[in-house]
């Protein structure tokens, strides 16, 4: 049996209590240090929630998020990320999924509870953050109770086609199978220095703070301003002399492009990136910057984490695409066609579709979970599968070549948005009679969102108007870059917007921005 | 400078002194924009080393860390 994420902490703080767990600009804490403070909020959760509960947490990436993850897996339950910079509408959809109790400094809360008064909705009860470090002297932290593996560690929102944020939820058993992997492909160990690039709420940083805390390593969260700068994340990355970096390719190519990276500047040991596609023309230009670090492509839905593994070689670089490699341990991948069966014969493209460990148990739904399955015919066996909704082939070598995406989910800055969503958005606001939203490939953040709105009769909605409206109820990344707003919308015989027709449209305006 | 944010952030009104970091939709990509504004309007880069959390607290901050360069054609 796997070790679960929590136990392998506990084990490198028993092995390693004087070296440094996290470190921060200004403070850093030990393995005794942390492993205290966890199991110390622990306690505390212990006594004031039931077995299972659900801990939300709005913090900035630091000391305090790593212990209340900790705390509440050791507590034997299940944390649920919220991106702090979210608009306050999103934050508290999220907590009414189902959030027994809530992590977060007093203002955020104060906001929450306004925001809650008008829609008529309760904000959890509140546990400040600054009390979370201080907790290690708690009766009953000396232990934890064994947690079953099946039991959820912790959910990851995405957007939801409705508009409503959609819980991942992600078993300790399929947490520990990726960390347990990725601490032996990557040979972690306690010399490691491992930055945490990505925010909490994506399943990036599962890697960087569980095979890092779970080895020996330090891990070093990257304040929310340096990940703006990229000069900032240089100077970051040389000065905490970072070994293993996780990060998106736009981070990638913005530290490339705009941080004056110059050959020998970083100590990185290893470069992962997963998230979206890394082109080859950009990947190369960063690798002539980073000699002697290994470079890595990890891909999988946020529903599986990584699933498949390359690393990139200098002859990848003549491809037209880099390839996503082969499946981890203990993962089968299968290509399906239409009609559900398994392909194997090189260059036929088919759906991705994953079993094994690391698939997650579903999403959250009214009456529990809801999985999603698909079944697929493998020589003569029925397997019930995940299916990813990205569609690759095989290459005769026997790695997976992606080919894209199915309709309606685009990547822009390296997170996963339903077009569907955006568009909602949009037809909130009262002058707006349809939109269509639209995503355009750009070199930096593989594809940004132009909209086109319609207004109703009478009423004339300015684009920084209609921009200010989604900036308060979307994420920042779904928050389109351009905003056109024209006459009406052409329409196909079936009365449907005819998308292709409104973005040609666009397209000439869209090229002189 | 308060104006070039302004204009970049599609918004009403940004104060010399605002914390530009506690504004709507000043992310990344605002970043950028502004410094692609920036060099529009200098006719030069806005080096690197400029580009840093400390020199984009406010509009003026931002202003007194560009007046450190040279102008167009000197660097």
């Amino acid at each position: 049996m796997t070790a679960l994420v929590h136990e392998r902490f506990l084990r490198a703080a028993a092995a390693h209590p004087s070296a440094i767990a996290v470190q921060e600009a200004s403070r850093s804490l030990t393995y005794e240090e942390c492993r205290a403070a966890a199991l110390g909020f622990a306690a505390t959760l212990r006594e004031e929630l039931a077995p299972g509960a659900r801990v939300a947490f709005a913090l900035p990436k630091g000391a305090e998020a790593i212990v209340t993850m900790l705390g509440t897996l050791l507590a034997g339950m299940t944390y649920l990320p919220i991106d702090v910079g979210a608009p306050a509408e999103r934050q508290l959809r999220i907590l009414q999924t189902g959030a027994d109790a809530l992590v977060c400094d007093p203002a955020t809360v104060q906001r929450l509870r306004a925001q809650g008064r008008d829609a008529g909705a309760d904000v959890p009860p509140h546990l400040p953050a600054d009390a979370i470090l201080a907790m290690a002297d708690r009766v009953g932290a000396a232990s934890a109770p064994a947690v079953p593996s099946d039991r959820l560690a912790y959910i990851l929102f995405t957007s939801g086609s409705t508009g409503v944020p959609k819980g991942v939820a992600i078993s300790h058993a399929n947490a520990a199978h990726f960390v347990g992997w990725a601490i032996d492909h990557f040979a972690i160990s306690p010399t490691d220095r491992l930055a945490v690039h990505a925010p909490l709420h994506f399943d990036l940083p599962v890697l960087d703070v569980y095979a890092g805390l779970g080895t020996g390593a330090t891990v070093c969260p990257i304040d929310e301003r340096t990940v703006l700068f990229p000069s900032a994340l240089r100077r970051f990355l040389i000065d905490r002399a970072i070994t293993i970096l996780y990060a998106v390719p736009s981070a990638w190519i913005a530290l490339l492009e705009r941080g004056d990276l110059a050959p020998g500047d970083l100590s990185l040991r290893l470069a992962l990136y997963a998230g979206e596609e890394f082109h080859v023309a950009s990947l190369a230009r960063l690798m002539q910057r980073l000699r002697g670090t290994r470079v890595f492509n990890l891909y999988g839905p946020i529903e599986t984490n990584a699933i498949t593994v390359h690393e990139v070689a200098p002859g990848d670089l003549e491809r037209p695409h880099i390839p996503l490699g082969a499946a981890i341990d203990g993962v089968q991948l299968v290509v399906a066609d239409e009609t559900g069966r398994a392909i194997g014969t090189p260059s036929i493209v088919g759906e991705i579709c994953v079993s094994g460990p690391p698939v997650s148990p579903g999403y959250l739904a009214a009456s529990g979970l809801a999985p999603s399955r698909r079944s697929v015919t493998v020589g003569g066996r029925s397997v019930s599968c995940y299916p990813t909704g990205d569609f690759a082939r095989w290459e005769p070598d026997g790695t997976l070549m992606l080919c894209g995406r199915r309709d309606g989910l685009v990547k822009t800055r390296g997170f996963r948005v339903e077009i569907g969503d955006v568009e909602a958005a949009l037809m909130r606001h009262p002058d707006v009679a349809q939109a269509a939203v639209f995503p355009v490939d750009d070199p930096q953040h593989t594809k940004v969102l132009h909209a086109a709105v319609a207004a109703r009769p009478g009423r004339a909605p300015s684009a920084g108007e209609l921009a200010a409206f989604c900036r308060r109820t979307l994420p920042g990344y779904m928050v389109p870059v351009r905003l056109d707003l024209v006459e009406s919308m052409r329409h196909t015989s079936t009365g449907k917007i005819d998308r292709n027709a409104v973005r040609a449209a666009l397209t000439p305006a869209a090229m002189s921005a | 400078m308060a104006d070039l944010v302004r204009e970049v952030l599609e918004t009403e009104f940004v104060a010399p002194d605002a914390q530009l970091f506690e504004l709507d939709g000043f992310d990344s990509l605002a970043i950028a924009e502004v410094v692609a504004e920036i060099e529009q309007m200098l006719g030069r880069r806005v080096p690197a080393e400029l580009i840093l959390p400390e020199n984009f607290e406010t509009p003026a901050g931002l202003a007194r860390a560009l007046a450190t360069l040279p102008a167009a054609g000197d660097g």
